[in-house]
């Protein structure tokens, strides 16, 4: 049962604060400073909150690192897509680029917003040894992993990524996809991600702490979204946009129209 | 039609009734069953495994303290002595094609595997310091019970898989093998979970019931799996649906063989690749007692853990393959995998403890899955009908003795390095490095020599056919 209150919480949460997110990041430009201003304050809670529930290993501090975890990473990712931390300006060459350029480019254009994410990871890896609720840590490891193969995914090529909804600002990252096609990087990526969620689900099961359950329970549904999303990357599938179109809020986004 | 069935009671009658109909408006589900049915003994053999190379092996090593080498060198015999594979399968080739039987062949081969199996756990009562043997005596022992175990084995797979090639015509018999190798490894996953519940309260006798349950439990799958198979006409000559060939001999495949310099490569990358892969299978639950403190029901979840990865890299590189994608990429994509794997289960050993060392478990198995998968479709690829035979039964014994040097190689590796350094982490670390360093080397041998692509433009061709003698064993151990 308390797996099933962990599994249903994970996805309210994530259904809840991606509808929050496109709705606010599709209101009008200026309000972006004040929507940062305003996340980065609740993500340094969050971090400090991190740090506090380590020890505690209750049913409800695990809920609260998971969210806190998730708070940290959302606000990583929201701080480069509003372009607040992104990375150096570039000038591109010519298109098409080759390989090297698109990958030298794509780095320098991203390098800032790596470093943080570097910064996330390491200080998430350095608080685990020793900590009896490492929840939110591991969330932000898995969530760099899992980030990082898809980024590398779509760098290598991928099926069914254009970017067409990138906002305006960001557009330019199109320079730096592959080829659309199925490399082999793809199946090393799946099978990462598999471990994980397999991992993740062993942990739940198996493991004699209740909140290492819930722990689990956690890792495994982030893993196993991740492990869909790169999925989703490979299936050019009418059918499958319409499921997606509802789960991503497309229709929320739909209604609310950029200004 | 229901006036034969008369002495059944009503209710069964419809039944039985209901289920002709269904089969009857199924076409495809009788193969299905027969298939299912064949694959009854893999999936025996799966469960028989499990308790040896998951339990038996860490119980020795970690809780009677027997050398690692010597143990890894008792689970491994049954590698040493797979090219009886060539002079079995070469022999009951000669009698199949005087119109024998394959089925004596196979009854040896299991009696003798049913024998080694049901008497190695009382290699624990020969170790323990109750026994009234001493000294070499115990030594002759064990490994005369692991000898009879592994001629077993490699018998019964052999013939196993030369008779599932007599009973299915070429198209069908890809599709067959997948689903045996499927159910091989679902009988491993299932024989791990519940002897990893029976052993709950650990004790050396339950361990001594468990294992002599799953060894009938193998056999009783062998008969169901095997029993008729091979229809006899009145006069005494087998009823054969596919002719077969006559087997070369060994010296001629090894000759044509080494004329290629590419298919030279390729057995190279096989031979590390499962050399690295195979290292670490011995080490892995002692690794997880020894220096993770972890329990005997915990080290056997792990054998769970790494069987469900399998299951599911299988399933990966299946849909890979059936997309039409080039095999050759399972290769790199499963030695990379591979290396990732090893760098975070040696890193468990210094940082982050269990969980850390599951989840590489779990990754290692998902190379390991994928590397399999791809070099048999790759072999499946370089296989045309000009030759048959004993061919691919040297592939076997190649891929036998990678894995059998690694597990060997890994075990002595160990020791030599806690001896040297003394310390315990280190020994299995350095094993565990070494192992990521073959896969790198496989992994770049393949990128810079241009392997998977010289493959996919059909550059690298070899005249080998018959994917039937691949040994199964090969899938998990």
């Amino acid at each position: 049962m308390h797996y099933l209150i962990a599994i249903s919480y994970a996805i309210v949460l994530w259904w809840v604060s991606t509808g929050i997110i496109i709705i606010l990041y599709r209101q009008a430009r200026w309000t972006y400073d004040a929507t940062f201003g305003g996340m980065s304050i609740v993500a340094a809670a969050c971090a400090v909150a991190l740090y506090l529930l380590r020890e505690n290993s209750e049913t409800w501090a695990v809920y609260a690192s998971f969210s806190a975890g998730t708070v940290v990473w959302g606000w990583n990712l929201a701080s480069y897509y509003t372009g607040f931390i992104t990375g150096q300006r570039v000038e591109l060459p010519a298109l098409p680029l080759t390989n090297r350029q698109r990958f030298v480019f794509a780095v320098k254009s991203t390098i800032h917003h790596e470093l943080v994410s570097l910064l996330l990871l390491g200080g998430a890896l350095w608080s685990i040894p020793g900590a009896t609720n490492p929840t939110g840590f591991v969330t932000i490891v898995l969530f760099y992993v899992l980030h990082l193969l898809a980024k590398l995914n779509i760098y290598f090529g991928v099926h069914n990524f254009s970017g067409e909804w990138l906002p305006a600002h960001l557009s330019y990252i199109t320079a730096f996809f592959g080829p659309a096609r199925t490399h082999w990087f793809f199946v090393f990526t799946v099978s990462i991600a598999t471990a994980c969620t397999i991992w993740a689900t062993g942990i739940a099961i198996q493991s004699s702490q209740s909140h290492l359950q819930i722990a689990g329970a956690f890792w495994a549904l982030l893993s196993g979204a991740g492990l869909l999303e790169l999925l989703v990357l490979m299936i050019p599938s009418a059918y499958l946009h319409r499921v997606l179109a509802f789960l991503t809020h497309l229709s929320v986004a739909a209604s609310t129209k950029p200004r | 039609m229901a006036s034969e069935r008369t002495f059944l009671p009503r209710s069964i009658q419809a039944r039985w009734l209901e289920l002709r109909a269904w089969i009857m408006r199924h076409p495809d589900a009788p193969w299905w069953l027969r298939v299912l049915r064949l694959g009854l003994f893999q999936f025996g053999m799966g469960v028989s495994l499990a308790p040896i190379t998951g339990t038996l092996n860490r119980v020795l090593i970690h809780e009677l303290a027997i050398s690692a080498g010597f143990v890894a060198a008792l689970m491994s015999i049954h590698y040493f002595v797979s090219p009886i594979r060539t002079v079995v399968g070469h022999i009951s080739d000669q009698k199949r094609m005087e119109g024998r039987w394959r089925t004596p062949y196979l009854v040896l081969g299991a009696m003798l595997t049913y024998g080694g199996l049901a008497t190695a756990p009382f290699s624990l009562i020969l170790f323990s310091p109750e026994s009234n043997l001493q000294g070499w005596m115990v030594y002759v022992f064990s490994i005369a019970i692991f000898l009879v175990y592994g001629i077993g084995v490699n018998i019964v797979e052999t013939s196993y898989l030369a008779l599932v090639s007599d009973i299915t015509s070429d198209g069908e018999r890809g599709k067959t093998l997948a689903i045996l190798w499927l159910m091989l490894v679902i009988g491993t996953v299932v024989g791990s979970l519940v002897v990893g519940l029976l052993l709950t309260n650990y004790t050396h006798s339950n361990l001594i019931r468990v294992m002599q349950g799953s060894a009938v439990v193998f056999l009783i799958c062998t008969f169901l799996a095997l029993f008729n198979q091979e229809k006899m006409r009145p006069d005494g000559t087998l009823v054969a649906e596919v002719s077969r060939q006559a087997r070369q001999s060994l010296g001629t495949s090894i000759r044509t063989l080494w004329q290629s310099s590419a298919l030279r490569g390729m057995f190279l990358i096989f031979f590390v690749a499962t050399l690295g892969f195979g290292t670490h299978d011995i080490l892995l639950e002692p690794y997880g007692g020894e220096v993770l403190g972890m329990s005997v029901t915990a080290t056997t979840f792990l054998t769970a853990i790494w069987g469900v990865s399998m299951i599911i890299a299988i399933i990966i590189a299946g849909w890979w393959l059936w997309r039409g994608h080039a095999s050759g990429k399972l290769l790199i994509a499963g030695g990379m995998a591979g290396i990732v794997g090893f760098g975070v289960v040696s890193l468990s050993g210094f940082w982050g403890g269990a969980w850390l060392f599951q989840l590489g478990v779990s990754i290692i198995g998902m190379g390991r899955g994928l590397f399999i998968v791809g070099s048999i479709a790759t072999v499946m690829q370089l296989a045309d009908n000009a030759h048959t035979g004993l061919f691919l039964g040297m592939w076997g014994v190649v891929q036998a003795l990678a894995q059998g040097f690694g597990t060997i190689g890994g075990g002595i590796a160990r020791d030599y390095i806690q001896a040297t350094t003394q310390s315990v982490v280190l020994g299995y670390v350095g094993v565990y490095i070494v192992a990521g360093l073959f896969l790198v080397f496989m992994v770049g041998y393949m990128v810079i020599r241009r392997i998977d692509r010289r493959l996919a433009n059909g550059e690298i061709r070899s005249p080998w056919s018959g994917l039937q003698d691949i040994p199964a064993d090969q899938l998990l151990y």
